[in-house]
Parts: structure tokens; C-alpha cells; sequence
């Protein structure tokens, strides 16, 4: 049985056109030119319980608004959704005491308010009981190391302190099924690992199906063994991360160390390579798949080589290759 | 019946937690509090005031008479603060939800969502204001309008509930186009000249009465409540108000849930 369900979704704008200044301001407020945005164009995927996933895609590729329209926030256009048996444009509260949504720039808390009058109010609207109240807000501040902020005002914590209390006030009422819409963004890298690492050990202790989107990479390769790849509103791969390196990266990388002085100019004999990194002795370079090993072999045959590494390319230079449209097979 | 009885109780429970937060952060400001009930108070005053001195010229206005035109603007002034208390902070920071997507945070939420745009948040600014507005209404009962039945009381006290709940729909729903015509900064201002024409003893509005009665009742701002006191009032009105606050309200809340599928949750 998938928790959640997506058929056929669409979801489409309407925005309109204005030329720039103050002659296409006059022209836009007599007539307009609309054009429809096809935010998310016929997307389908199921999720199943537990599950971990990753959504990944450039700006405007369809992400969020897949999000927004799980959490019932966007009518879509067209499709049929479903989130724990429920449609979730409905708002039906049995289905919205069971799910949450974070996004890393909308915040929940009440500014000028400590953190815990927050979450009381959570309490409230949740209808928690006091005493599972208590023993989740102490195992969040615990597992994410809050005590001494959540008296604080909200206005005066700084960034990271302010998402790991948004994440809280999300979590309070242990919620299925939890959308998260770059909760990492503009944080410094401890922090994201914090985040990270904390949000596996949710994912694992809670039994929560997790939908994640990010920019940053490592979020994803770290937190995620599925992976939905949107772009330009459709889905361009939806599966196991191990298969997009497989499917998509049919470039290697090679390592190599020299023992000896070697020049740019040098490797030119060698078609096949593409330098990436040229710092001597060190040299990196990228090498279609199949031909790693001739190369590799000719390199050892030309040049004294100290040390030789063939690699698999990183994610992110897969991904980047898959957006830009370069190197597709 | 037992279930709508705990889901009230429950909405009760849950304004009494947004009501202590408001407090909570209004006592952060507390010269912002001080200026703005100076302020309040100052307004309705002035307008009080202006008509002693009308007054000192006319003796009645189409049967109106200083002290029942006193009572219609003290209620008057007392139902828009009420409103403004627990309402207009609120329709103000819709427009503000709604362009900035921040509305997304209440719309996840496991309550009726109106009931969280619209009463989130509590002003105290009307705090001396509503005070001295009661303290004038009875004033004026005690020396014009004693002996006054009990039925006339709760009459009153129904209408006043009546006359801020139409307020509230009215103005809500006027509020609603934000979702087609995005950045409007002072939308819930629109409203504002409208709900002013109840200032005026609807008598006045001549053969245009029934229609400030029935159908775009401004008639139960404060003309139809004041009436209550004052004695002459037709008590089908009484029922009549009743259903149109509710009619009203139940319009404001399907035209509410119809907007939200023009909500576009702008930024990401």
C-alpha cells in the first residue's frame, strides 16, 4: 500500500506579461497578455510508507509546487493526489494532524514570542495531550539541542537555531507524513549536517515517510535512497540513487599522480581525456565510461605515474550534466 | 449537538491561547499600547462632541434627538472598536499572508483556517475606548431612556452580537478579491466608508431604508440596536437580524474556501 499518490498531476498559472517601465505598466492596466506556467505538467509517482525521498530539480522545475499541492495548500489543476488515503485539498483535520509541513523560508513561529509559547499554542491547535506533549518537546530539544533557546525570543536566535525550533514546533504532534522544502537553505555546513543528521535519526526512530526537497546535494546523497529528478515541471527519473550514476554518469574520473614534471600540452596525444583539474603533480580527469581503461592504460604507458584512482563522477556533477543537457546519453 | 458543543469549546480553548500571546507580546510595547488607546479615545470624543454642538441648532434630525443620536454614535463607535479589537488587526495581515505565502503555515493547520485568519491575533489598543463607549451608552440609559425591561436588554445585547458579526462578514468578504488581485495594501480599508454610512439613523436614507435593511443591512450597525433602548423597536427585526448574521456568515465562509483555490503560496 503507497501512503502517498500522485496520478496524472497538473498544476498550471496564469501570469501575465508587462513590458518594462512605466509605458508597459500604462499598457499592462488596459491590457493584458496572460500566459499559462505549467508549474507541474503531468507528474505520477507513489510513495511508500517509511520511505525517504528526495526531490531534486533546478529553481522553478516544479518541486514546491508538487509539495504545496501534497499539503493541500494549491488546488490542482488537474490529476488525482492522495496523502494517507485523503485528498489534501480537502483540509480535513484528521488528515492535517497527521502530516507537516517545513519550508526553510516560511517560519510558523510568533516573532516576538520565546519559542515555547509557540509550541503550547501548537499544542492547542493539534489538541496534544499534555503528557505526550511534554515527552516529545524532550526528546526534540534533546535530539537537536535546544534546551537553553526555548525561552528566547524567536526574533533574537540566530538562523540555524530558528529551523531546528521550527522543526520542532512541525514535529510536536509526530506527525506520518513530513514534507520538508529546503529546510537546510542559507544555513553554514555544521549546521546542515546537524539538520541532516538529525532528520535520519527522525526518519529511523518515528518510522515517518519523509518527502525532501534541496539544492544542496549532499542533503540529498546523505539523507535519501530514492530520488525523484523533476524538471520543467515533469519527471525526469524517479529511482534509486545508485541508478542515476548508472544510468546517467558515463564519465569516470581519473586521479593521477605524477612522478615526473608533466605540461597541459602533453596529454593532448590522449583524445579520449578531458582535463578537469590541472594542479601538478596532481591531474583529474573526466573519461567517457568505456573508455576509462584504454585511457588509463595509455597513461601508464606514456608517463611515469606515482599514483592512478579511476572513480565514479560525483553526484553532483551527474546532476549538473542532467540539467544543463551536456554528456546525455 | 455533543460534538458541535465540544468543537466550540474547543475554539474557545484555542482563542484563549492566542489571546495570552497577544498579551504576551503587547506587553513588549508598551508605549504603543498607551499612544494608541490616547488615540481611540481621542477620535470618538471628537465626534461626540461635534454633534453638542449640531445640536445647540437643530432640535431633531428626522425624530433623532441629541441624546439618542449621542446613544447611536457611542454604539456605533463601540461595535468598530470591537471589530477593530479582535478583527482588523487581523484582515490587515490577510493582505500580507496571502502576497507573501505566509498563509501556508495557517492553512496546514488542523483548524478552520477563517477562524485563524480572522482571529489570530488581539488588539489592545481599543481597550479604554470600548470602556469609556460603554461607560457613555450607560450613562444615557440610566438618565433618558430608565426604565428600561429586561427584554430590552437582551434585545440589545443580541443586536450588538448581531450588528459586529454582519460587520465582520461583510467586511471579510470584501477583503476576499486579495486572492485574484494580488498586492492590494489597503483593501481592508474598502469596507471602512461603507460600514461609517451606520453611523447615520438609517430613517434618514429615505425609500433607499429597506434596502440598508434587508439586504445590505447597515440598518443593524447601530440604528437597530440604539432602537432597542430607545423603545421602538419592531421585534421581527430582532429575527431578522439574527438570520442574517448567520446567512451572512455562512456566504463569508463558502466565498472564503471558494478563494483558496486562487491561492498561488507565492515564493517557494
Amino acid at each position: 500500500m503507497s501512503l502517498i499518490e500522485v496520478k496524472n498531476l497538473k498544476k498550471y498559472y496564469q501570469v501575465y506579461q508587462k513590458e518594462p517601465g512605466i509605458k508597459g505598466s500604462i499598457k499592462s492596466l488596459f491590457h493584458r497578455k496572460y500566459e499559462n506556467i505549467k508549474a507541474v505538467d503531468n507528474i505520477s509517482f507513489s510513495i511508500k510508507e517509511g520511505e525517504l525521498v528526495g526531490f531534486i530539480g533546478p529553481n522553478g522545475a516544479g518541486k514546491t509546487t508538487t509539495l504545496k499541492v501534497l499539503s493541500g495548500l494549491l488546488y490542482p489543476t488537474e490529476g488525482a493526489v492522495s496523502v494517507l488515503g485523503y485528498t489534501p485539498f480537502d483540509r480535513k483535520p484528521e488528515f492535517q494532524k497527521q502530516f507537516s509541513l517545513v519550508m526553510g523560508q516560511k517560519n510558523q513561529l510568533w516573532w516576538d514570542l520565546p519559542a515555547l509559547d509557540s509550541f503550547i499554542l501548537n499544542r492547542e491547535i493539534y489538541e496534544i495531550d499534555k503528557d505526550q506533549f511534554k515527552k516529545t518537546l524532550d526528546d526534540l530539544t534533546e535530539m537537536l539541542d535546544l534546551k537553553d533557546i526555548l525561552k528566547i525570543q524567536v526574533r533574537k536566535l540566530s538562523l540555524g537555531q530558528r529551523m531546528k525550533c521550527e522543526l520542532v514546533a512541525a514535529l510536536l504532534h509526530s506527525p506520518k507524513v513530513l514534507f520538508l522544502d529546503e529546510p537546510t537553505i542559507g544555513l553554514d555546513v555544521v549546521m546542515q549536517q546537524k539538520i541532516r543528521e538529525f532528520l535520519k535519526a527522525y526518519n529511523q526512530k518515528y518510522k515517518a515517510t519523509i518527502i525532501l526537497t534541496s539544492h544542496y546535494m549532499d542533503d540529498v546523497k546523505e539523507l535519501c535512497d530514492r530520488v525523484i529528478i523533476i524538471d520543467k515541471g515533469k519527471v525526469f527519473f524517479d529511482g534509486l540513487l545508485d541508478e542515476i550514476i548508472k544510468k546517467y554518469a558515463d564519465r569516470k574520473i581519473l586521479e593521477v599522480t605524477f612522478s615526473k614534471p608533466v605540461e597541459k600540452k602533453d596529454f593532448s596525444i590522449i583524445k579520449a581525456a578531458k582535463i578537469k583539474k590541472f594542479d601538478p603533480p596532481q591531474v583529474i580527469f573526466s573519461v567517457k565510461r568505456k573508455s576509462a581503461n584504454p585511457v588509463a592504460a595509455k597513461l601508464l604507458e606514456k608517463f611515469s605515474v606515482a599514483d592512478l584512482n579511476i572513480t565514479e563522477s560525483s553526484l553532483k556533477d551527474i546532476i549538473r550534466e542532467i540539467f544543463t543537457g551536456r554528456d546525455l546519453s | 449537538m455533543r460534538l458541535m458543543v465540544t468543537k466550540k469549546l474547543r475554539y474557545l480553548k484555542l482563542y484563549k491561547a492566542f489571546f495570552k500571546n497577544c498579551l504576551i507580546r503587547e506587553m513588549e510595547f508598551r508605549s504603543h499600547f498607551i499612544i494608541q488607546n490616547i488615540v481611540s479615545a481621542v477620535w470618538a470624543l471628537i465626534v461626540l462632541v461635534t454633534f453638542l454642538f449640531i445640536f445647540n441648532h437643530v432640535s431633531s434630525v428626522n425624530g433623532w434627538d441629541l441624546h439618542s443620536m449621542l446613544l447611536l454614535t457611542a454604539i456605533y463607535f463601540l461595535v468598530d472598536r470591537i471589530f477593530d479589537s479582535l478583527f482588523e488587526i487581523n484582515l490587515w495581515d490577510l493582505t500580507t499572508l496571502v502576497n507573501t505565502g505566509n498563509l501556508d503555515t495557517i492553512l496546514t493547520k488542523p483548524v478552520s483556517s477563517q477562524f485563524m485568519v480572522s482571529l489570530r491575533k488581539f488588539s489592545f489598543s481599543m481597550f479604554f475606548s470600548n470602556l469609556a463607549m460603554i461607560g457613555l451608552i450607560i450613562y444615557l440609559i440610566i438618565n433618558f431612556y430608565s426604565p428600561i425591561s429586561f427584554i430590552q436588554i437582551i434585545s440589545f445585547l443580541i443586536l450588538i452580537i448581531c450588528s459586529i458579526v454582519i460587520t465582520y462578514s461583510l467586511w471579510f468578504i470584501s477583503v476576499l478579491p486579495i486572492f485574484w488581485w494580488g498586492r492590494l495594501d489597503n483593501i481592508h480599508h474598502l469596507f471602512r466608508p461603507f460600514h461609517q454610512l451606520g453611523r447615520v439613523p438609517i430613517d434618514v436614507t429615505g425609500s433607499l431604508k429597506p434596502f440598508f435593511t434587508y439586504i445590505f443591512p447597515l440598518a443593524f450597525v447601530s440604528t437597530i440596536p440604539a432602537q432597542a433602548i430607545i423603545g421602538n423597536l419592531s421585534y421581527w427585526l430582532l429575527f431578522y437580524g439574527i438570520i442574517i448574521s448567520i446567512v451572512l456568515l455562512v456566504i463569508s465562509n463558502k466565498l472564503w474556501n471558494f478563494s483558496l483555490r486562487y491561492y498561488t503560496s507565492a515564493s517557494s
